[in-house]
C-alpha cells in the first residue's frame, strides 16, 4: 500500500484546528453547530462533549483495526461510539446536570456526527493510536471552536449576553438565537472563514468527508444528483 | 469461510464489552446522578420557601411528580411542563394553608435564553401569585406566549389538585 | 398529545429539519433537483417509519422494565444500521427499479440525524401513554409525519435553489453559504406556523 508523506505529529493535530476544520471547512456536523450554539457556553460544552466521544472511539478503533474484520466495520465502528456517547451521558448527567438538560437530545445525537464516524473510517482504522489519538484531538477542538464561535455570535446578537454577562444589551436581535438566525449565522461565518484561508467553499456538502463513501453507491455519480 | 465466522464473533465481543462497560457506568454513575436531581430540588425549595424541612408527601397526582409541605403549612407540588419544548420547564408552586399561591420558583427550564429569562422574572410571575381560583386568561409575555403557557398550565393543574383533593393533602401531612 | 397536534407539530409547527436542526446534512447536500428530493424523502419516511415500529417496543418492553434505558443509544443507532443495510439487500434483490430511485440514498440515512431524533423523541414524548398500542400508533405517526415534514421542506428547498443556481451572489458566498442563508429563510416563514397550536 503506498503510504503517503509522513506528516509530522504536530501537523496531525494542528491540522483539525483551521486548515481541515470539520465543520467550517469539512462541512460537517452541522446539526449540533445549528441546534446547540443558542449560548456560547452550551456551545463549548457541546464541543468538548464531541471531543471526548471523538477521542475514546479513534483511539479504540485505532487500537482494535487489526482485529475488526471489512465485512462488520460500519455496525462495529457505531456501537463503540455509541457507547462513549453513552458514557459521556451519564458523566453529564451526574457532575453537570444543568449542561445535560440543555443539550437534551442532541448529547444522544453524536453518535450520528458525522465527523466522528468519518474520521474512524478514514483515519483510525489506518493509523496507529498515537496518531489516531492526535488527529482526533485536533478535530475535536477545532469542532469546538467553530461552534464556539458561532454560539458566541448568536448569543451576543441575540440575547445580548456572552457566557452569561450582559453585554450589548438592548442592541439584541431575537432572532438570532432561534432556528433562523442559525442558519444565517453558520452561513455568514463560513463564507468569512473562507474568504479569509482564501479558499473557496465546496458547492455541496463533500463526498470525500462523509463517512458513508466508500459504501454509498451515490458518490459514484457524484452526490449531486 | 473464516471471515464469516470471525465477522459476527467479533461483533458479539465488542457488543458485549461495550454493553458491560456501560453497565459498570451506569451502576457507578446512578447514585450520583439520583443524588443531583434532588439537590437541584433541594436548592430550589430553598430558595423560593426558605431553609426549612420538607416532607414529602406519600400521595400521587397525574401530572404532579411529588408533593412537599412546609412546616408553616405551604404545600408544594413539583411539576414538570411543556414551554416551547415538550417537558422543558420544571417548576415548585407553593400553595399555603388559605388555598392561595405563595410562590413559584424553577428547579430547571430549558425552553431558549431569551423566553427563559423573561418567564422567571418576579414582573411576570407576581399576578400567579395569591391566586386561590383557577384563571382563564392571563397575561402572556409577548415574544414568549409557549412558555407563558407552561407556567399557566402548571399553576392551574396545581390549584386544581389541591381545591379536589384537599382534604386528602392535609391529612397527608399530619401523618 | 392529540392526534391533530401531532400531525399538526411534526409537519410544520415543531419542522425537524427547520425548527429542530435534525437532518441537515442531507437537507443541505441533496435538495439541489426536486426529483432527488422527493426519492430522498420517501426513503426517509420509509425508514423513519420501519425504525420506529422495531425500536419503540424493544424499548418499552424489553430495556425499560429492565432499567436498561441507557442501552438505547446504543440499540437504536444498531437496530436502523442493520435495518438500512437489510432494506438496501432485499431491494436491489428483489426491486430493482425501487433501488435504483431510492437505494442510492439509503446509507446516507443511517448517519441522518433526524432518523436517531424521531426514535428517541418517541420514546421520550410517548413512554408513559396510558396503553403500548396507543403509545405506539402515536409514535408511527409522529415517525411518519416528521418524515413528510422532512420531504417537504427537502421539496420547499429544491425549488428554492434551482432557482438560485442562476442568481447573482458574491463569491465567497456561492455554494453552502447561500445556500444556509436562503434556508434561514424558510425557516423563518416556518417560524410563523409556531403561533398555531
Amino acid at each position: 500500500m503506498a503510504k503517503t508523506t509522513k506528516t509530522s505529529c504536530l501537523k496531525e493535530f494542528t491540522k483539525g484546528i483551521i486548515r481541515e476544520n470539520p465543520n467550517l471547512v469539512g462541512l460537517l456536523g452541522m446539526c449540533p453547530a445549528l441546534a446547540t450554539t443558542q449560548e456560547a457556553k452550551n456551545a463549548i460544552g457541546m464541543g468538548l462533549a464531541t471531543t471526548f466521544v471523538l477521542l475514546g472511539s479513534n483511539i479504540v478503533i485505532s487500537a482494535l483495526r487489526r482485529v475488526i474484520p471489512k465485512s462488520v466495520k460500519l455496525p462495529a465502528y457505531i456501537v463503540i461510539i455509541a457507547g462513549f456517547v453513552t458514557l459521556i451521558q451519564f458523566l453529564l448527567h451526574g457532575y453537570l446536570p444543568a449542561l445535560y438538560t440543555a443539550l437534551g437530545t442532541f448529547l444522544s445525537l453524536i453518535t450520528v456526527n458525522c465527523i466522528i464516524l468519518g474520521r474512524a473510517e478514514i483515519f483510525a482504522c489506518k493509523n496507529n493510536v498515537w496518531r489516531s489519538a492526535l488527529d482526533a484531538a485536533g478535530m475535536g477542538i477545532g469542532f469546538t471552536l467553530a461552534l464556539f464561535l458561532v454560539g458566541s455570535i448568536r448569543e451576543l446578537g441575540g440575547a445580548g449576553t456572552w457566557m452569561g454577562i450582559p453585554l450589548t444589551k438592548g442592541f439584541e436581535i431575537p432572532i438570532l438565537t432561534q432556528s433562523p438566525g442559525g442558519f444565517f449565522v453558520l452561513g455568514c461565518v463560513i463564507a468569512i472563514v473562507s474568504k479569509i484561508a482564501r479558499k473557496k467553499p465546496p458547492r455541496t456538502i463533500g463526498c470525500q468527508g462523509c463517512p458513508m463513501s466508500e459504501t454509498c453507491a451515490a458518490s459514484q455519480g457524484g452526490c449531486s444528483k | 469461510m473464516n471471515d464469516t465466522i470471525k465477522a459476527p464473533i467479533v461483533l458479539t465481543l465488542i457488543c458485549s464489552a461495550v454493553c458491560g462497560l456501560l453497565a459498570l457506568g451506569n451502576h457507578l454513575t446512578k447514585d450520583k446522578i439520583a443524588a443531583a436531581e434532588s439537590q437541584a430540588i433541594q436548592d430550589s425549595l430553598a430558595n423560593a420557601f426558605g431553609e426549612a424541612e420538607y416532607t414529602t408527601l406519600d400521595l400521587q397526582f397525574d401530572g404532579v411528580n411529588q408533593l412537599f409541605s412546609n412546616p408553616d403549612g405551604t404545600t408544594i407540588f413539583d411539576i414538570t411542563t411543556s414551554g416551547y419544548e415538550k417537558n422543558s420547564q420544571h417548576l415548585l408552586i407553593g400553595i399555603d394553608e388559605n388555598g392561595e399561591v405563595s410562590a413559584i420558583s424553577f428547579v430547571s427550564i430549558s425552553d431558549s435564553p431569551t423566553q427563559s429569562k423573561k418567564v422567571q422574572e418576579t414582573a411576570f410571575l407576581s399576578q400567579f401569585i395569591g391566586q386561590s381560583e383557577v384563571n382563564e386568561t392571563y397575561d402572556a409575555i409577548a415574544g414568549a406566549t409557549k412558555s407563558s403557557d407552561g407556567v399557566h398550565t402548571a399553576v392551574t393543574r396545581a390549584l386544581n389538585i389541591y381545591c379536589n383533593h384537599k382534604e386528602e393533602i392535609l391529612h397527608g401531612k399530619d401523618n | 398529545m392529540s392526534i391533530f397536534s401531532i400531525v399538526l407539530s411534526a409537519i410544520l409547527t415543531d419542522n425537524f429539519v427547520l425548527s429542530k436542526f435534525m437532518g441537515c446534512c442531507p437537507f443541505l447536500g441533496v435538495s439541489k433537483k426536486i426529483s432527488s428530493s422527493i426519492g430522498m424523502g420517501l426513503a426517509v419516511i420509509f425508514v423513519m417509519l420501519c425504525s420506529t415500529a422495531i425500536t419503540y417496543p424493544i424499548h418499552m418492553l424489553v430495556l425499560a422494565p429492565r432499567g436498561l434505558a441507557y442501552l438505547q443509544t446504543m440499540a437504536f443507532i444498531l437496530i436502523i444500521a442493520v435495518f438500512v443495510q437489510l432494506v438496501e439487500i432485499i431491494l436491489r434483490k428483489m426491486i430493482p427499479p425501487l433501488y435504483r430511485a431510492l437505494g442510492v440514498y439509503l446509507p446516507l440515512i443511517t448517519t441522518n440525524c433526524a432518523v436517531l431524533g424521531v426514535t428517541i423523541l418517541n420514546v421520550d414524548n410517548f413512554s408513559n401513554a396510558p396503553t403500548f398500542l396507543e403509545g405506539y400508533g402515536k409514535a408511527l405517526l409522529y415517525a411518519g409525519c416528521a418524515g413528510i415534514g422532512f420531504t417537504l421542506a427537502l421539496i420547499i428547498f429544491a425549488g428554492i435553489r434551482t432557482r438560485m443556481e442562476n442568481s447573482d451572489i458574491p463569491e465567497f458566498f456561492k455554494g453552502i453559504p447561500a445556500t444556509l442563508i436562503a434556508a434561514s429563510i424558510v425557516s423563518l416563514s416556518f417560524l410563523a406556523f409556531s403561533g398555531m397550536s
